[in-house]
């Protein structure tokens, strides 16, 4: 579950969103997981628009 | 780019019934979640009415983003819309920047309706750079969500697109950091 949790780009999202306006911890961890995963996903999109071709 | 941006932007545009919708589940959230907290009671360190407006507004924004472009990619394909697309000069990248921009647009209303609620019933009183960064940050953090619609609509067929839609956003929606594990949806 915390695996599920950690790839999850929602729940990095809604941490960042809460830090922006105020809440308590650090944003860095959020915002590295969340350019990594959004770069997987991109390419992933990619690879499958080319094998529905 | 910015000609595929501007047309899938106007067709998204030229639907308001759609836009009306994706604003119905955060703006109940926000009411449901808001509704009769302290002024006092804080939740992680900012009072709970912002609290509510982050997590109402980032699970609206997960909706908007994934029903921007899943359904409505894999209704295209079956169309024949997406096969004639690739006869154009539009590249693949330019595709992806073009659908992921205007399934991004999307956004933009459910921040502004939650935000306004927000400050109408909730008090909530932030300044303008913190407005500008939240607005940033759930519009580029939406991004990958916006790409997770767009798998489920090159991975289904136009039949099970939308069921496939609705699996994706309860799961993006269930991992969601809540005040209380008890309800997966409860902001």
């Amino acid at each position: 579950l915390r695996t599920i949790v950690q790839v999850a780009p929602s729940y990095h999202l809604t941490v960042l969103a809460r830090q922006a306006l105020g809440a308590d911890g650090d944003p860095t961890n959020a915002l590295i997981a969340l350019v990594v995963i959004t770069i997987v996903i991109a390419a992933a999109t990619l690879v499958i628009y080319r094998r529905t071709a | 780019v910015l000609g595929y941006v501007r047309f899938e932007t106007v067709r998204t545009l030229r639907n308001p019934g759609f836009l009306f919708l994706v604003t119905v589940v955060p703006v109940a959230l926000y009411l449901i979640g808001a509704r009769g907290v302290d002024e006092d009671d804080q939740i992680g360190g900012i009072p709970s009415s912002v609290w509510y407006l982050a997590s109402a507004t980032t699970i609206g924004a997960i909706g908007a983003a994934i029903s921007g472009s899943g359904a409505r990619l894999a209704a295209e394909r079956a169309s024949g819309w997406a096969r004639q697309l690739r006869v154009t000069p539009l590249t693949e990248r330019s595709w992806l920047v073009g659908r992921t921009l205007a399934s991004l647009l999307v956004v933009l209303p459910v921040i502004l309706v939650v935000g306004l609620l927000a400050v109408t019933v909730g008090d909530v009183r932030l300044d303008a750079a913190q407005w500008m960064t939240f607005t940033v940050i759930v519009v580029l953090g939406s991004i990958p969500i916006a790409l997770i619609g767009l798998i489920v609509g090159l991975a289904f067929r136009a039949e099970s697109a939308q069921a496939a839609q609705a699996v994706a956003f309860v799961l993006l929606a269930w991992v969601v950091p809540s005040r209380s594990r008890s309800s997966p949806l409860r902001p």
